[in-house]
């Protein structure tokens, strides 16, 4: 499996405070990647320096993808878009900031994608939360990455809507792209992720597939592992 | 790919409600009002270049500064960084739009004045005026760029824009003389970007150039510019 970007012995530091901190992560073609931790472990920066957003005080990130520009997708926690305009006009715009002349059907597609083809013309402030997550997804989608990471995508939102960005996350990860996704919902990861990432402090303190993680901790269940994991993590801290 | 994020964004920046009230219809009201009830024809042309600048004013610092504020805080720019446009270029696009506009708002406050106060202008004073609204728009949009990127939140950004456009407008003489101000108050309105747009606009009205204040103007929009360029940041 092709690695599309390795981070190694990443640091860094706000002031005083180590956000990354000897960090080490690959992030695999033709996967589902969860980054999971408490509030502040690190998972927003680490994404922002996957990105390119933030430079590194030590350690280098490597990364394979030939156009980071093109073959990235993203959706921050906070909903991207211009208020004013519907979800059809957003998806063009930013398909045209891309580079990319998105043609009617392109952008319907991708709006059907996100189940959103009956807010098209909706003011994108007058969507649900639902919709305004499924719009970022669908912006981060309209020039077609490879790689689509995902911060929080379905944080503070109803049950329902949980719902429907799993299966969409689920449906886009069968199409084949790679999903780098971070979340606070075990049984989310549990059903959508490949591999689990486990981020306290700003470092890895366990990485596996759930099957390899549940044995070499000992437990049978994602959250008894995630709260077995805080405790070890405070108790090094 | 320019002209489509250009026609997006000035359709987005159209619908803003704030926009709406500051640019067009406090403007627009102002010179229809006042014009009434001041029959004076040098008044009147004072009142609508007033009118006109009031809007660029107030559309390009305070508007477009808590456009841009709420453009950060989405992530926008973060997103922009990612893209294959340069936020140079996206800046750019968002500056045109808004400038489309005011031209837009100018147009329709001389037609106003044609049609109700047989107000006229020379060809020579209306490419006086486009210019004055070009050299504004940067330099105006340039101190809400600046100041969206140091405010934290909308109660900073109301609070910092308010102090920079409100003094900007009391210190000249687009409403009133400033010949019997302290000297202090006809020393900073020399201090005014604002104060020159108006001198400018006034000679254009009177089909001339007033080469002086044109000149100081640019200085100020490229001083602007620069600031807004050095103080941007991406989050």
């Amino acid at each position: 499996m092709k690695t599309f970007i390795h981070l190694k012995d990443a640091e860094l530091s706000y002031g005083s405070k180590k956000v990354l901190d000897r960090l080490n992560l690959e992030i695999r073609e033709g996967e589902v990647l969860a980054i999971i931790g408490p509030n502040g472990a690190g998972k927003s920066t680490l994404i922002d320096v996957i990105l390119g957003l933030k430079k590194l005080d030590r350690g280098t990130v490597v990364r394979s993808l030939d156009d980071l520009k093109g073959a990235i997708g993203v959706q921050f926690q906070t909903p991207t878009f211009f208020p004013g305009l519907g979800a059809y006009d957003n998806v063009k715009l930013f398909a045209a900031v891309n580079g990319k002349a998105a043609s009617r059907e392109e952008i319907e597609e991708v709006l059907e994608q996100c189940h959103l083809q009956d807010a098209a013309r909706t003011d994108a402030y007058r969507l649900s939360g639902g919709q305004q997550k499924r719009l970022a997804i669908a912006i981060a989608l309209i020039h077609r990455p490879r790689l689509l990471i995902l911060d929080e995508p379905t944080a503070a939102l109803d049950p329902s809507a949980r719902s429907e960005i799993k299966s969409m996350i689920a449906s886009l990860a069968e199409s084949g792209i790679s999903v780098v996704f971070t979340s606070h919902d075990m049984s989310e990861v549990k059903r959508l992720a490949d591999r689990i990432a486990f981020i306290m402090n700003g470092r890895v303190r366990a990485e596996g597939t759930l099957d390899e993680l549940l044995a070499s901790h000992g437990t049978d269940d994602l959250d008894e592992l995630y709260a077995l994991m805080l405790e070890k993590g405070r108790v090094r801290v | 790919m320019i002209r489509s994020v250009m026609a997006l964004m000035a359709k987005s920046i159209y619908k803003d409600a704030y926009m709406l009230v500051w640019s067009i219809l406090l403007p627009l009201g102002l010179f229809i009002g006042l014009g009434m009830y001041h029959d004076g024809a040098s008044y009147r042309a004072d009142l609508l270049v007033a009118s006109m600048l009031l809007s660029l004013v107030m559309g390009a610092i305070n508007t477009s500064g808590f456009w841009t504020m709420t453009q950060h805080r989405r992530g926008v720019f973060k997103l922009l960084k990612l893209s294959r446009l340069p936020i140079s270029q996206f800046i750019l696009c968002s500056i045109l739009a808004r400038l489309l506009m005011f031209v837009g708002i100018a147009a329709l406050l001389l037609l106003a004045g044609f049609l109700l106060f047989d107000m006229r202008i020379s060809a020579v004073g209306l490419m006086l005026v486009l210019a004055l609204l070009i050299i504004g728009s940067v330099c105006f949009t340039s101190i809400g760029y600046a100041i969206a990127s140091r405010a934290r939140d909308e109660g900073m950004m109301n609070m910092m824009s308010t102090v920079v456009s409100f003094p900007m407008i009391f210190l000249s003489t687009a409403f009133y003389s400033l010949d019997q101000a302290p000297r202090w108050i006809q020393f900073l309105s020399k201090l005014n970007p604002f104060e020159y747009a108006v001198r400018i606009g006034r000679s254009a009205m009177a089909g001339a150039v007033d080469v002086p204040s044109l000149a100081i103007l640019v200085a100020f929009a490229v001083v602007c510019a620069g600031i807004a360029i050095r103080t941007f940041r991406v989050e």
